[in-house]
């Protein structure tokens, strides 16, 4: 009965954590996210199993954890507004080739991000190449080329 | 182009059901765990105690392969001068487990032919707490007998879950 009420408790503390935090937290962004994300997967490993290593904690750990997901799933297709509170929602950052400041300082999102994505997606050089870019809930930032682009 | 082939009406009708399948076997299996019958939880707790209620044990039905395991005893008086109690754990119970410690912590330790003897010093003429905290080494069914003193003996039984 711990092993699942366990599981529970730290995914949905993580959920919720990562949910706070921001979404640039979950997109490897840099070294130092890579070894923050490293440290908390060893930090919840030892909670979630505790002093009990056996093969039917494990199952019983892996069960609860990939159920658990699969039924936010279901409910996130059959409603949208959980979906929103779960995951967020796409920011625009820049619009019809105009940069939104305020909406980047929420995102603590500057605009060498947003070129390095624009380069990696479509080759682009300069901001004014862009028509439109979002961050998406993921973290991960989408560019729309500007025309002729 | 090459288009990749279709899977068939049936093969996807057998894909859904075998879904469907694994679904509901991992929701019975999380709700086995859930109510105990995978380890700890409120179908796995057990109390029992001999025909004179001289000892009493509280321990789990289901536990796991070296997963740590707490086994309450309470015997209902000293069966020793000097408030000191004999707790006699069958052979087979302290070959087959890894106690980690028995608290309160016995003053002796003795072995016979068929029990672990230990003198345990506990509070005179009330009933005393003993608590052992062990993991299997072994998967499958353990089966061991607990006594106090030279009262009844205390048959107790667990599974093992690897």
């Amino acid at each position: 009965m711990d092993s699942v009420l366990r599981g529970l408790v730290v995914y949905f503390f993580l959920l919720v954590v990562f949910r706070i935090s921001g979404r640039r937290t979950l997109s490897q962004a840099t070294t130092f996210d890579l070894v923050l994300l490293l440290i908390i997967s060893e930090v919840t490993q030892e909670a979630m199993v505790d002093s009990d290593h056996s093969v039917t904690n494990a199952a019983i750990l892996i069960l609860t954890l990939v159920m658990t997901s699969l039924g936010l799933s279901e409910l996130k297709q059959h409603f949208p507004r959980f979906k929103a509170l779960l995951e967020g929602s796409s920011v625009m950052i820049i619009r019809h080739g105009k940069i939104l400041p305020e909406r980047m300082n929420e995102l603590r999102i500057d605009k060498d991000e947003i070129l390095e994505a624009a380069r990696a997606a479509h080759g682009l050089e300069s901001l004014e190449q862009i028509k439109h870019a979002f961050v998406e809930p993921n973290g991960e930032i989408t560019i729309v080329p500007a025309s002729g682009n | 182009m090459n288009i990749p082939p279709e899977a068939s009406p049936q093969e996807r009708r057998r894909t859904r059901m075998v879904h469907h399948v694994g679904i509901t076997i991992f929701l019975l299996i999380l709700l086995s765990a859930l109510a105990g019958l995978l380890g700890k939880g409120p179908l796995s707790k057990v109390e029992e105690q001999t025909a004179d209620a001289t000892l009493r044990s509280e321990s789990c039905r289901f536990i796991r392969y070296q997963a740590p395991m707490d086994l309450k005893l309470q015997i209902a008086a000293p069966t020793l001068p000097n408030g000191m109690v004999e707790l006699r754990l069958s052979k087979n119970f302290v070959d087959d487990v890894e106690i980690e410690h028995i608290q309160p912590e016995p003053e002796t330790q003795t072995a016979g032919p068929k029990f672990y003897t230990y003198a345990i010093r506990v509070e005179t003429n009330a009933p005393s707490e003993i608590r052992i905290r062990f993991a299997a080494s072994h998967f499958g069914r353990l089966n061991y007998q607990v006594r106090a003193g030279e009262g009844e003996i205390l048959h107790l039984q667990h599974f093992v879950f690897p």
